[in-house]
């Protein structure tokens, strides 16, 4: 299938359609936190060549509080990377609102940053450059920026390749790249898609480490989508499970921290999977067309131009 | 590559001149008595004779005004007219590759701009360009300029349409990296789009180093006073079979060094691509 995606137009009537699955009405509990992000009745259309149209999301509500970190499952094609797009201003929504922090979302910022499934270091700038590029951007000052830049290498455990050009790194080292890239900026937001797909279990071990130290430490609000249930169990404060473009699942994960493995075969964990399992198996055949127009319409996501710049 | 390796391509090299040398004594001579097929002595010869371009100094008279053929005339000879092509050729180039990339650069920065002129700029690769020679003789009469022109236009046609390829070509999650990070348009564009292009553009930058050689020695032999190409002109003239096959051996050689050079500079530019 050769069908060119296109963005559907927005409009401001946010009707939702029930006839698309059960809608989940009561959002995870938020312990109180202001929200840092807010979906109000989001739907996002992409139109085919062929002329008809899919629904990557539809009539989404979600509200994320500050500080949290949620961990969005699904399988593929279903709208998890629809919505981080959405968050991170690189798409428009077909219908709704998307806020963050109270303002509306209408483009990039570095408030929203976001860590991309595929490699985006910059390959033609060393690895000090890539981390000290979007302060650099943000007219940070040049003795300040190096000391945020020696920070995040730091805290990251490459500042001893500082100088090093990107291809000389291993894969679990550029994906440390690419979050102390992003974590440098402070953003208030972070988003991450599948960050750590194709690395081994030691590699992602430290890499959550790192992660979790980080936010810890930055207090920043964390959206990570993820095809590891226990990826999720062991970084997440909330579970939400995204299923034909809507929130199928939306549970706290109320393990304590630090977690180890017993708390991933604990009996809380356990129902957590359990339920995440049933969620997943009532997924249509992806085989049929719509679950391929659906993962089309991902896909082509990640050619969409902004602002004219680029290809 | 292994000593075994270079071992059987001075074998391969060696068994060529052979093949050449058999050619020469089974062709024969025209009705000059000039060789159909010019031996290596006659080559060796050739470059000797070159004595004849030469303008006279450094110690060396001209043929015309009764100086002797000699191995110095010729060697002088030779560089004033390499040096005269190589000039031509870079100045071309210089002008040809910077002009394309400029424009390369600003039509991408819009990408509706870009679509609009994409198929124009890749049918103008398909223009037979050896044929507009008479058209930049016209313009511009058998000055160096028309022939600088003309190399540049050859150069410039082919790095363009790789330019606004190879820019097409970057992935679009690097401009939305660089935006999430607080880039604007002109940085994004600048620091991110355009080095990520270079790889792809070197290859371009290459094949159209190669192309500037053909262009520089077609202009020169449509219309030069000076140059390698204008030797050739008179090398086909006179059926001087031995001169020709020395110009064609030191453009090949030429052209092969400037490329190793340039691919040099290019890997030296790109040396973090994967």
């Amino acid at each position: 299938m050769n069908d060119i995606v296109t963005d559907v137009p927005h409009s401001p009537a946010p009707p939702t359609d029930t006839a698309a699955g059960p809608v989940l009405d009561r959002p995870a509990d938020e312990g109180g936190a202001p929200p840092a992000v807010e979906l109000r009745g989001v739907t996002k259309r992409f139109r085919l060549e062929s002329g008809r149209t899919v629904e990557a999301l539809r009539g989404l509500d979600l509200t994320i509080p500050e500080g949290q970190f949620a961990c969005l499952l699904g399988p593929s094609g279903h709208g998890k990377s629809t919505l981080l797009n959405l968050l991170a201003g690189f798409a428009t929504p077909t219908e709704g609102q998307v806020v963050a922090h109270g303002g509306e979302v209408d483009g990039p910022s570095p408030d929203r940053g976001m860590v991309f499934q595929r490699d985006a270091l910059f390959l033609w700038k060393r690895v000090e450059d890539n981390v000290g590029f979007g302060l650099k951007a943000r007219k940070v000052p040049a003795a300040q920026r190096r000391e945020i830049v020696d920070r995040y290498l730091r805290l990251t455990g490459l500042e001893a390749f500082a100088r090093a050009w990107p291809k000389q790194l291993s894969g679990g080292m550029r994906r440390r790249v690419a979050i102390a890239m992003v974590m440098a900026n402070e953003p208030r937001l972070l988003l991450m898609d599948e960050p750590f797909v194709g690395l081994d279990y030691w590699r992602r071990a430290a890499l959550h480490e790192v992660l979790l130290r980080l936010h810890e430490t930055s207090g920043c609000t964390v959206v990570f989508v993820t095809h590891e249930i226990d990826e999720a169990l062991l970084l997440g404060d909330r579970l939400l499970v995204m299923v034909n473009g809507r929130l199928a699942m939306d549970e706290p994960i109320p393990l304590p921290r630090p977690r180890t493995a017993d708390e991933l075969v604990s009996p809380v964990a356990q129902d957590l999977k359990r339920q995440v399992l049933s969620h997943l198996g009532d997924v249509a055949d992806l085989g049929d067309d719509a679950g391929r127009d659906r993962a089309l319409a991902a896909g082509a996501e990640g050619t969409v131009e902004v602002d004219g710049v680029g290809a | 590559m292994t000593a075994r390796h270079r071992l059987v391509s001075l074998a391969l090299l060696a068994l060529m001149l052979v093949a050449w040398q058999v050619a020469h004594e089974l062709a024969g001579t025209n009705q000059r008595g000039d060789p159909m097929v010019p031996g290596l002595v006659d080559v060796l010869d050739a470059f000797k004779g070159l004595s004849r371009e030469w303008q006279g100094g450094w110690g060396v008279e001209r043929t015309d005004l009764g100086g002797e053929e000699t191995w110095a005339g010729g060697l002088l000879a030779f560089a004033y007219n390499a040096g005269a092509t190589g000039l031509r050729l870079a100045a071309g180039y210089l002008l040809g590759a910077g002009v394309g990339l400029g424009l390369a650069a600003l039509v991408s920065w819009s990408p509706l701009l870009r679509r609009i002129v994409y198929v124009p700029a890749h049918s103008v690769r398909m223009l037979p360009l050896l044929a507009l020679i008479p058209l930049f003789g016209l313009w511009y009469g058998s000055s160096n300029t028309g022939a600088v022109m003309f190399v540049a236009f050859t150069v410039f046609v082919y790095v363009f349409a790789f330019g606004i390829n190879a820019i097409a070509n970057v992935p679009g999650h690097f401009s939305h990296a660089a935006r999430s990070l607080g880039a604007g348009r002109v940085r994004t564009y600048v620091e991110v789009v355009l080095p990520a292009a270079l790889p792809e553009l070197g290859s371009g930058l290459s094949l159209s180093l190669a192309l500037g050689w053909s262009a520089a020695i077609s202009a020169e032999f449509n219309g030069q006073a000076t140059g390698l190409g204008q030797i050739a002109y008179v090398a086909e003239y006179f059926t001087q079979t031995g001169l020709l096959a020395l110009m064609a051996i030191t453009v090949i050689a030429f052209a092969a060094a400037s490329f190793l050079f340039a691919r040099g500079v290019i890997a030296w530019a790109t040396r973090w691509a994967e």
